[in-house]
């Protein structure tokens, strides 16, 4: 009989090493491995070279350098959280992949399995999701609209020359009307590690109405990256930068296709908790060797 | 945050650590890494790394480490890294010790976890096989708030005992967290980003404080500690870690303004703020931290979300004794109660004692329901209160299990009434006795011994099958009995369904009693078939709103009825007409059709089948041991922060109102309230033990009434 194994990232390890786990039952219950079977490297490139891995392995890497003399380097403290988690109405911010609050999709719109990352250099103290294989990076993260007066934002990074990516943010105003809002670059741009990091804000004056989608479509190669989403209540004072909401605009075909894989992918997931997202299913009651003794 | 007591501090002159701790290492050097009484062991993928390949890992680079001159980076290709914390001697076996460690980002991080296994261990981390080990507990370590200038940052297990149970040696598990979102299709792997690791160090914070004890449910383990597997282990082990106590109430404010923001359920979200008082509560008491934990997975029941699964803190692996059990009425007792009744059971050491029919009367003397009642942190139930009961006792001998608590079954050989004192057989089993294995060097195979628990004592139709894509018919005079596992919605799924309920039959049995839910288009693909639109028109499905409901309700259906598709933005709000996956129109069942439907475990997709029957009104029956779950809406997967273990838990991003015809302004949400049956009806223990299904034969009788 299989056992079954809770421990989800055990089951990664078995699956990337080309070990059978015949049944892994862990809080999503039932998985079947990673999206490649563990055979592709996607290349991820480190922020430090020299940490990666050691090309000639027994030697000790580096047992050149001599002693440095002091570091600079000072004690700080950090909250648990990031500043600003309180206000901010995207519900993975974080953009843990294994949350189905964001949901990336290459150009095809099939689903993408993007690299979850923490690099050395980046925007903010937060984590970085960057296109994987395939071409186009296409993300869709879920938010709840502010009751008000709001902002919306995110971090892009680009480390090729290719179009720009694009922004935007979907949602239905009071008169139930849809709006596709652009979130155009405001001039912060920083160079990090060979990414152009460019920072797209807008803020509004009059609130949207339920959950909204900040949207980022990022055609052809990549690697792209995104970082900080964050839609919040404005609390400070009005701004020249606060605007009305623009004239609804037409979702583009691309924002309709995403929108319309993101929520059908939502409208699917109406079962107990323990089912894994997506995948057919063997719930904790069930034992396929049970059966047999019937 | 710095000046914590006893951990290392950064010296001015040297921008160095300096670890005082009672044991430290500082991962100079190299493999095997034995020094200061740690045993450092990698692994790749499939194998332990050799100490040649181990090396490569070391980095030397003074200006980067925290510690010394070298650090360690793993991540990547080597996804896990065991620090053995005290391999050899028994120094600490009785102390109070919290783990330490710095890490700094590049390109991944780890995900630490104190960990303790019995048996083999490192066969397991080499090939993610359980074979040969158990993993007793594990527990994730929080970040002490702790960082450097540049990049490092300090996580701790918090004061724990330090050997579980006086008996298991702890390890430091260190796992790239891309692991979790891989396992699970979601993410790539990325195999040259890399972590660095340095600076371990143990603090001693005194003499272990839970005795070293056999346990049950009736002995406690002291203030710190918690039954496992009948032993007394720290409470951090079984419940969560014992973080800064400031710390733990950040994150309960976190997770509770995460679910007044996402949750689409109206009640649950009521509930809330009672429900985070009563945890506030105990913290005021005093309660330690790991309780608190528990707290909230215990009063968060209260929420009535059947989708909400709370974020994990403490794991471990299941142990299954191999016996099915649902609620029933013992009616071969002379209390003729409702009890869990053993309707399946292995051959293992345990289960091997009981067999179908047996009753379970007692838990540690106790009526098992009021002891059940008492485990709220520990079931896997968070729907309507009002329908735990069924469920539970399906989990009732796990649980029991878990806490080490003793369990009297009875038994009637008689099948026609019940049986005297004299006739009973009181049959005393005590799960210590057999969970003592759990703690051997080579922890029995039986404990992965699951049974199938499926509240059909029999199949209803001829071929029997768990799977959930399954849709099985036949025809038993002029009752067309149709059996599912769920409305899984997919395309030979709804081809079935089709088939199911061809013709006209002149009554239906949907014995849906493994309703694990599924999709709309599955929900709506079975019930536009049996239900007709005069019986039921629509359901909104709403969203979290902010202000009055009519206007935002008012915008919404603006926008879903006014688009040719029910998927455009529209604040994630679904108007779900019913049958719209009947592309070539309706073709319900006549509304005077009997349909009786029998349930016991059923959520979601299956709570909104068992509503919409409702809705046909006396023309149907539903057959069942309680309400359905009550989760009328989609599950949206939440993102690991903080304290928790990879896989983050779950809410309900709807909630629903189901409207009877286009004018019907209902707004009555109904999540937490689940569909109520009928006709009460739970399994007796005599017809159980002669191979009757109860539900069912009185769901054929009255079809044929």
């Amino acid at each position: 009989m299989a056992p079954r194994v809770t421990h989800l990232a055990l089951a990664a390890l078995a699956t990337l090493s080309g070990c059978e786990v015949a049944e892994t039952t862990g809080l999503f219950g039932r998985t079947t491995g990673g999206f490649d079977g563990g055979t592709r490297d996607l290349g991820f490139a480190a922020s430090d070279a020299s940490l990666g891995p050691a090309s000639d392995a027994g030697a000790r890497p580096d047992a050149s350098l001599p002693d440095a003399g002091p570091v600079a380097r000072t004690m700080e403290s950090e909250s648990l959280f990031l500043p600003g988690w309180d206000q901010n109405h995207v519900l993975n911010p974080e953009l843990d992949p294994s949350s189905t609050a964001v949901l990336a999709f290459d150009d095809e719109f099939r689903p993408a399995a993007p690299l979850w990352e923490f690099p050395l250099e980046r925007p903010e103290a937060m984590p970085v999701l960057t296109s994987a294989l395939g071409v186009g990076f296409n993300v869709l993260m879920l938010a709840r609209a502010p009751g008000g007066r709001f902002s919306a934002r995110v971090w892009v990074g680009s480390s090729s020359f290719g179009a720009l990516p694009e922004v935007s943010l979907l949602g239905t105003d009071p008169s139930g009307a849809e709006l596709a809002i652009e979130l155009a670059p405001d001039g912060r741009a920083l160079p990090l590690d060979g990414v152009i990091w460019r920072h797209h804000e807008a803020r509004f004056i009059e609130p949207l109405v339920g959950a909204v989608y900040l949207v980022v479509l990022a055609p052809g190669e990549g690697p792209h990256h995104l970082s900080a989403p964050m839609v919040a209540p404005i609390l400070d004072a009005r701004s020249p930068d606060d605007r009305a909401l623009p004239a609804g605009r037409r979702q583009s075909d691309r924002e309709r296709d995403i929108l319309q894989r993101a929520k059908r992918r939502w409208m699917d997931d109406m079962a107990h908790p323990s089912r894994p997202r997506g995948s057919i299913f063997s719930p904790k009651h069930v034992s396929p060797s049970s059966a047999a003794r019937r | 945050m710095s000046g914590v007591a006893g951990a290392g501090e950064l010296d001015p002159g040297s921008g160095r650590l300096v670890l005082s701790g009672v044991r430290t290492l500082d991962l100079e050097g190299t493999f095997p890494a034995s020094s200061g009484g740690f045993e450092v062991r990698l692994f790749g993928f499939g194998r332990e790394l050799d100490a040649r390949e181990s090396q490569a890992a070391m980095r030397r680079d003074p200006h980067r480490s925290l510690v010394g001159g070298d650090f360690l980076s793993v991540g990547g290709e080597v996804p896990l890294t065991v620090i053995e914390l005290e391999p050899q001697g028994a120094a600490l076996s009785r102390r109070r010790v919290e783990v330490r460690i710095w890490q700094k980002a590049f390109g991944t991080q780890l995900v630490a976890k104190l960990v303790w296994h019995s048996g083999d261990f490192a066969a397991f981390y080499g090939s993610g096989l359980p074979y040969g080990t158990h993993l007793l507990a594990e527990i994730p370590l929080f970040p002490t708030g702790r960082v450097t200038s540049d990049g490092w940052r300090e996580l701790s297990s918090g004061a724990v005992d330090f050997w579980l149970a006086a008996r298991i040696r702890p390890l430091l598990v260190l796992e790239d967290q891309q692991l979790g979102p891989h396992a699970l299709g979601q993410a790539a792997f990325g195999h040259s980003a890399r972590a660095a690791v340095d600076g371990l160090e143990l603090l001693d914070h005194g003499p272990a404080e839970v005795p070293v004890q056999s346990c049950h449910a009736s002995l406690s383990c002291g203030p710190s500690g918690a039954c496992l597997y009948g032993r007394c282990v720290d409470a951090a082990a079984r419940h969560g870690p014992n973080t800064p106590r400031e710390h733990f109430r950040e994150y309960l404010s976190r997770m509770a303004a995460e679910y007044r923001l996402f949750s689409g359920s109206r009640a649950s979200v009521q509930a809330l703020a009672s429900v985070v008082d009563r945890v506030r509560a105990l913290d005021a008491s005093g309660a330690a931290v790991p309780e608190l934990f528990a707290a909230w997975r215990r009063e968060s029941r209260a929420l009535a979300d059947g989708h909400y699964n709370p974020r994990r803190w403490s794991s471990r692996w299941p142990v299954s004794l191999g016996v099915c059990t649902l609620l029933g009425r013992a009616d071969l007792s002379e209390a003729d109660a409702e009890l869990p009744l053993v309707y399946d059971a292995s051959a293992g050491p345990l289960a091997g004692r009981l067999q179908p029919g047996d009753a379970l009367t007692a838990i540690e003397g106790q009526p098992p329901l009021e002891w059940l009642a008492e485990q709220r942190e520990n079931g896997s139930y968070n729907g309507d209160p009002r329908g735990a009961a069924a469920i539970l006792a399906m989990e009732v001998i796990d649980r029991a299990a878990e806490e080490g608590a003793r369990m009297t079954f009875s038994r009637c050989s008689r099948t026609d009434v019940p049986c005297s004192a004299n006739e009973r057989e009181e049959i005393e089993v005590s799960p210590p006795q057999h969970l003592s294995l759990l703690w051997a060097e080579r922890p029995p195979d039986w404990r992965f011994d699951y049974v199938d628990c499926d509240a059909r004592p029999r199949p209803a139709v001829a071929a029997q099958s768990e799977h959930y894509d399954y849709v099985g018919w036949r025809d038993e005079g002029s009752v067309r009995l149709v059996q599912i596992n769920g409305v899984s919605g997919s395309p030979s799924w709804s081809a079935d369904v089709d088939r199911a309920l061809a013709g006209t039959p002149s009554a239906v049995l949907l014995d849906q009693r493994r309703g694990l839910g599924g999709t709309i288009d599955g929900a709506d693909t079975l019930a536009a078939r049996l239900v007709t639109p005069e019986q039921s028109f629509a359901m909104e499905l709403l969203p979290a709103l902010y202000g009055a409901l009519g206007p935002s309700r008012s915008a919404l259906r603006t926008c879903t009825q006014g688009s040719p598709s029910s998927e455009l933005a529209c604040g994630n709000a679904v108007w779900w007409q019913l049958g719209f996956t009947q592309r070539n129109g309706r073709s319900a069942l006549g509304a005077n059709t009997k349909i009786a439907v029998l349930n016991y475990l059923d959520v979601s997709g299956n709570d909104y089948v068992s509503e919409l029957l409702r809705h046909r009104g006396e023309s149907t029956r539903i057959f069942g041991p309680g309400p359905t779950y009550g989760a009328f809406g989609a599950i949206v997967t939440l993102p690991t922060r903080g304290f928790e273990l990879e896989g983050g838990g779950s809410l309900q991003i709807h909630d629903t109102l189901f409207l009877r015809d286009p004018a019907d302004e209902n707004e009555d949400f109904t999540t937490g309230r689940g569909v109520e049956p009928t006709v009460r009806v739970l399994q007796k223990q005599s017809d159980l033990v002669r191979g009757v299904d109860t539900a069912l034969e009185e769901a054929k009788r009255w079809l044929r009434e």
